[in-house]
């Protein structure tokens, strides 16, 4: 990476930096694969199966607004790879900066932008699969729900993207901390994230305190986003909603870990 | 059973214990916080499903802790395993071979941990579940069904020996984790039998989980020691308990004596 990075200054070398350290991160993936590949592919397709079957009946209430659960469902069911999975370059980050190694990159210049990049770069790309396998079974199991193509390219931008921005918290918990432990407890966040969200069911159906929060969760309006191409019925607004809020989260928490970042040098 | 064989067990399930205190968030904060969750959260927020037939009790919360119990000792499974598979990649069991140790009485130092690692995380949530109403009122009935989770959460921690004994990969126990998600959406935690599809009830007939479930929440919710059923789960959980354990005592005992 530092090599990238001495013999390429400036634009080119930080992308090349960026890649390197997101094939470290591809390769250290085919040593863990647990946290690396199941933690974000078992989870979720179980979910979009068994749960779903299993709770299906709650579309019989009288105020569910889609004709079946899988329908509801699949919005949020694309987001879930990201957040079930959450963790694995922050654990890397975690055990980088222990280790010394990640004084190493500081020596010989290689940019912690490009670093950080390269590493959240993998955790998008790494979720694809998973959220291309939800939504195929989501697909295959509602009523209403038929992407079109386009749409089906937006949602898993849209997982890619989401799942860099969840991902930025843990890598700030990992900075902070040192401790690979760290974002590892983290990692169920993504229940109390989800459940208070409208992920699972309308904020109509929940209790009203569970409902304000649900109207509040950042989540909610990044589900309402991924809600607009799975129904086909897309609101320029909803999605323009759904972005701005995963823009702002991004932008408060790559802030910090900037600012952390410059504390550590 | 020996002394010498219960004191071996003894320096295994402390030396464990002293390992998970250093790696707290998956010994401790993994299996503790999905399950809050889940009690504290989920039965809150899906409480509309009581509407529907097949309940029983008045709220959701008061019908899914009981099952969560369980689950809880599902939900950071592996830990134990993990460590043996440590202790066999950096030599740990070489040094084991020249003490006059026995593989069984490691093993059972190991899922003595298990067991008494799932006690207070389900204790937790039985304190959860009674502040959010749950109608846990007899001390007994507690008391037993947190014995049948320390007896559950060994067998299910065997499973994920034997798999870190066959495979010695640290990645294949972490891998098993989320085996639990099956267990428990094929089970009756969250929805009647009466409400599930056909495929899920008849799944959840043959599922280990759904007996301990069945047998623990009439004694939770009601004080009703449910004999038969409470006999059948326990003895389904110890039969698992005993095979895998088997298994495993001879899987390490191989590791332990080969050349």
């Amino acid at each position: 990476m530092s090599q990238a990075a001495a013999l390429h200054p400036g634009a080119f070398g930080f992308a090349r930096t960026a890649w390197l350290a997101f094939r470290r991160e591809e390769l250290r993936a085919r040593r863990r694969f647990a946290m690396a590949w199941v933690f974000p592919l078992v989870p979720p397709v179980v979910t979009v199966t068994l749960f779903a079957d299993l709770t299906g009946s709650v579309a019989r209430l009288p105020a569910f607004p889609d004709p079946s659960y899988f329908d509801w469902l699949a919005a949020g069911a694309v987001l879930l790879p990201g957040m079930m999975g959450a963790g694995f370059t922050a654990v890397g980050l975690a055990e980088d900066l222990r280790g010394g190694f990640a004084d190493r990159l500081r020596l010989l210049g290689a940019s912690p932008a490009a670093v950080t990049l390269g590493r959240m770069g993998f955790d998008a790309a790494r979720v694809l699969p998973a959220a291309a396998l939800v939504l195929l079974v989501s697909v295959l199991q509602a009523e209403d729900v038929h992407p079109s193509v386009a749409g089906t390219a937006s949602l898993l931008l849209l997982a890619a993207v989401w799942a860099m921005a969840w991902n930025v918290l843990f890598h700030l918990v990992a900075r902070l901390s040192a401790s690979p432990q760290a974002p590892q407890a983290l990692l169920p966040l993504f229940a109390p994230v989800t459940f208070l969200s409208t992920v699972w069911l309308p904020a109509e159906l929940m209790p009203r305190w569970a409902e304000r929060l649900a109207e509040a969760n950042p989540l909610s309006a990044v589900v309402e986003a991924a809600r607009q191409w799975t129904t086909g019925d897309v609101d320029p607004a909803v999605v323009a909603g759904g972005i701005a809020t995963i823009a702002l989260w991004s932008a408060v928490l790559v802030v910090a870990l900037a600012a952390v970042e410059r504390r550590r040098r | 059973m020996s002394g010498v064989f219960l004191h071996h067990a003894a320096l295994t399930f402390g030396r464990t214990t002293r390992h998970a205190l250093r790696e707290p968030a998956w010994a401790f904060v993994f299996p503790a916080v999905l399950p809050l969750a889940l009690v504290a959260i989920i039965t809150q927020v899906f409480g509309v499903m009581i509407a529907l037939p097949g309940y029983g009790t008045d709220q959701l919360v008061d019908f899914a802790t009981p099952g969560l119990v369980f689950v809880s000792a599902m939900m950071g499974g592996g830990f134990a395993a993990g460590r043996l598979v440590t202790d066999a990649t950096n030599g740990y069991l070489d040094r084991l071979r020249l003490l006059p140790t026995s593989p069984a009485a490691a093993l059972a130092g190991l899922l003595a941990f298990e067991a008494a690692r799932a006690v207070p995380i389900a204790a937790l949530l039985l304190v959860v579940g009674a502040l959010l109403g749950a109608p846990l009122e007899s001390p007994a009935a507690v008391a037993l069904v947190l014995a049948l989770v320390a007896l559950w959460s060994a067998a299910w921690n065997a499973l994920f020996l034997v798999a870190g004994l066959r495979t010695r990969s640290a990645e294949i126990t972490q891998a098993l984790l989320p085996l639990f998600l099956p267990f428990m959406f094929t089970s009756s935690i969250w929805v009647p039998h009466t409400a599930m599809p056909g495929y899920i009830r008849e799944l959840a007939e043959r599922n280990p989980l759904d007996l301990l479930t069945v047998a623990a929440r009439p004694l939770l919710l009601d004080g009703h020691l449910a004999a038969g059923r409470l006999a059948v789960a326990a003895g389904v959980a110890t039969g698992i308990l005993v095979v895998l354990a088997w298994i495993a005592s001879h899987q390490l005992a191989h590791l332990v004596t080969a050349d």
